[in-house]
């Protein structure tokens, strides 16, 4: 089974009737492919509810997530940080996406699902396949 | 026992519902925890035999759902949350919560 990293934008873009990153959801779901995340993902997807008032959305929205099994959810563990800060470092990455992508490369995913360009270094930089998703 | 939206609720105490209860039968949960669910509720919501579905607690309910109504409901809470929003104005607000951006420090 394929393994795909994925940042927040992909559920910004699910939330928002993107069609690919619908039709990724879905494939995920029916466990066709396994998608990986850094809790930071959940972190700034929970704050982008709080910003718009849907505190009790974002409880249901935690719940849901952590029942998905087609959902890895990663820690940033030692070894993540210490990649991570290569990557700000090396690649001129800020440091969300310096640990998601980390995260992913540590996980072993075949690629990365994202809207910020930012990631596309990683992928010139031979790291990871980057599929951007806007 | 409730049937509700294609999805089984099993709950605890009956008078906390607040949907509307279209078939309702007493069951005696296993000694190895697991609960018989009557073959005329699976039909009800057309599950058959050996399907995959999955398990969890909500608000102190068992919730049962297949992996799809499962994915479904969270795209429908997604799309709740960004009702009437610009996708680009949300990616550039989370890109602006990123922007520790080494060059720019």
């Amino acid at each position: 089974m394929t393994r795909k990293g994925c940042d927040s934008g992909l559920f910004l873009l699910v939330g928002t009737g993107h069609q690919l990153a619908q039709q990724i959801w879905d494939e995920a779901a029916l466990g066709h492919c396994e998608l990986i995340m850094s809790t930071l993902t959940i972190h700034e997807v929970l704050v982008i509810h709080f910003r718009r008032g849907k505190a009790k959305e974002a409880d249901k929205f935690r719940m849901l997530i952590y029942s998905s099994p087609w959902l890895r959810i990663v820690p940033v563990s030692a070894r993540i940080a210490e990649r991570s800060a290569g990557y700000r470092h090396g690649l001129g990455l800020p440091t969300v996406d310096a640990i998601t992508l980390a995260t992913a490369v540590e996980e072993g995913c075949d690629e990365i699902l994202t809207t910020d360009r930012h990631f596309l270094v990683a992928e010139n930089q031979g790291i990871i396949k980057v599929n951007l998703l806007r | 026992m409730i049937q509700r939206l294609g999805k089984i609720c099993l709950v605890g105490d009956m008078a906390m519902q607040e949907k509307v209860a279209t078939k309702v039968i007493s069951v005696f949960i296993r000694e190895d925890g697991s609960v018989p669910i009557p073959k005329e509720l699976l039909e009800l919501v057309q599950w058959q035999p050996n399907d995959e579905v999955l398990v969890f607690e909500e608000d102190g309910h068992l919730v049962i759902m297949t992996r799809q109504q499962l994915a479904d409901e969270i795209v429908k809470l997604l799309q709740a949350v960004f009702k009437d929003a610009d996708p680009e104005e949300l990616l550039r607000e989370l890109e602006r919560e990123r922007e520790d951006d080494p060059q720019r420090l």
